[in-house]
């Protein structure tokens, strides 16, 4: 009695899991992919410049871009935007007056990011960016201060 | 001395890392760069160590111990740089480093470029000065020759 | 000529004599073609090797090159964390129900939930082309999931007008 009932118990899990298997390939719709966009300031002073209307970068934020090799010890977020991208659809975000980032949302994960600057491509990316990953962009600024786009993931 | 960028740089991190560790130990008896020169020097010098257990020997570089083959190979009368332009000069002599092995190129650099006396090049390679004679001779004859030839190949 | 023959006119090129040996070399050089062609050959190896690494450039900026110093310095002074205790699953695995049933519906789950990637559920390609003439090298930190792409354009130098992403408004 006690055999049969665990046959039965064992037959009815896989059963389930078959019929998982089976609807396998439905992948949720193509929702739109939620990100933000920052664009911050790096420097080791412990506030922005006089005039300037900077935010504290936001916590998480901030700590990843501690674990990465960056000497400058405080950052300021000078914008931010949320986009949504559709899935073969391109998003443009302007960044500053001169500044301009293009995502375009391939496959699943995918993303292909271009950076342009005053016009011109600066650089593009194309990898994959999982919920809570960043992506982040820089170069050095004037006064030995840095530049960063961070694009994350949201969850 | 490593004739590999990547690896260059990653030495040259490594260098300033243990310069830091080791930062109580100097004392001022050489200046702080000649200190950290040597610090990379002995970082490059035991990566080359390690890459080299992991080759054959070929039999020219064990001939060239006993001044066999520099012997042999012709003077070369013509300057093989002569006319030739900067950046072009560097291309040439970075492909004629490239082939001398790890030994040769390392006792010249150290002589050429860190300026190093015979003596102290023997002491930092653990080897003797006639072993650093030898190994600098048999590299500017090998380097002569190969500048020569690569100038041949591209006027061809 | 013989090898020590060789060597002491290497060692009078380069300095290495004493004065009076050097002044004997010097006379045997005048007299001696063979030795005189042999000097002169080591001499335009030498001139040749002068200033030739002079002007090398790093192919990373120098704040990305001491941020790595920086960073290794204080990966190697804080102490190492203590090691994780034994995961739950070893713990709870005897209150488990029939593990290999459990085991394939939950399989199975993650295989539908999970989104297929452009090559049939495999990681999607990372690919990077440079533009323009920024220079960038990539920086990956898998633990937190963050890539650094770091340009070297705008330039590096404080005076440089880097207004294009620079000035930030």
């Amino acid at each position: 009695m006690r055999a049969k009932l665990g046959r039965t118990i064992g037959v009815g899990w896989f059963a389930i899991a078959l019929a998982l298997l089976a609807g396998g390939q439905v992948n949720a719709p193509a929702a739109d992919m939620k990100l933000q966009a920052f664009l911050l300031w790096g420097t080791d002073d412990s506030k922005p410049p006089e005039g300037k209307d900077y935010k504290p970068v936001q916590l998480d934020v901030r700590q990843k871009l501690k674990d990465l090799p960056l000497k400058w010890t405080n950052w300021f977020e000078v914008r931010h935007k949320d986009i949504g991208v559709v899935q073969g659809a391109t998003s443009p975000v302007p960044i500053s007056e001169k500044c301009q980032l293009n995502v375009t949302r391939g496959i699943g994960p995918e993303l292909e990011v271009t950076l342009i600057g005053k016009g011109k491509e600066v650089v593009r990316r194309k990898q994959a960016l999982p919920k809570g990953e960043m992506l982040v962009l820089g170069g050095n600024a004037p006064n030995s201060t840095a530049w960063l786009v961070v694009l994350k993931r949201l969850e | 001395m490593m004739h590999n960028e990547e690896e260059a740089i990653d030495l040259s991190q490594e260098a300033w890392v243990k310069g830091w560790q080791r930062l109580r130990q100097f004392q001022g008896e050489s200046s702080f760069g000649t200190w950290m020169t040597r610090i990379v020097i002995n970082l490059c010098l035991d990566q080359l160590r390690k890459h080299k257990r992991q080759r054959t020997e070929s039999i020219e570089a064990m001939d060239e111990e006993s001044g066999g083959v520099e012997r042999q190979m012709p003077v070369v009368m013509v300057n093989p740089t002569a006319g030739l332009e900067r950046g072009e000069l560097r291309q040439r002599i970075d492909r004629a480093l490239g082939q001398l092995s790890y030994e040769h190129r390392t006792v010249l650099v150290l002589h050429e470029f860190e300026e190093m006396e015979y003596k102290e090049i023997a002491k930092t390679m653990g080897c003797s000065i006639g072993t650093v004679m030898s190994r600098l001779f048999y590299a500017r004859r090998k380097l002569a020759v190969l500048l020569a030839d690569l100038k041949k190949q591209d006027s061809v | 000529m013989d090898h020590d023959e060789q060597l002491k006119l290497q060692a009078f090129l380069d300095g290495e004599l004493p004065e009076g040996e050097a002044r004997e070399a010097a006379e045997w050089v005048a007299r001696d073609r063979e030795a005189a062609a042999m000097l002169e050959e080591l001499r335009h190896t030498r001139e040749a090797l002068a200033g030739f690494e002079t002007g090398t450039q790093l192919p990373e900026s120098r704040e990305f090159f001491w941020s790595k110093v920086q960073r290794e310095i204080q990966r190697r002074e804080t102490p190492a964390p203590e090691p994780a205790r034994a995961p739950l699953f070893t713990v709870l695995r005897r209150f488990l129900v029939p593990a290999s049933a459990l085991a394939l519906v939950f399989a199975a789950t993650v295989m539908v939930i999970r989104p297929a990637g452009p090559l049939g559920g495999t990681a999607g390609t990372e690919i990077e082309t440079a533009l323009s003439d920024s220079g960038a090298f990539t920086y990956r930190d898998y633990s937190a999931g963050t890539t650094l792409v770091w340009l070297t354009y705008p330039a590096d130098n404080e005076d440089a007008e880097s207004d294009e992403i620079g000035t930030l408004e």
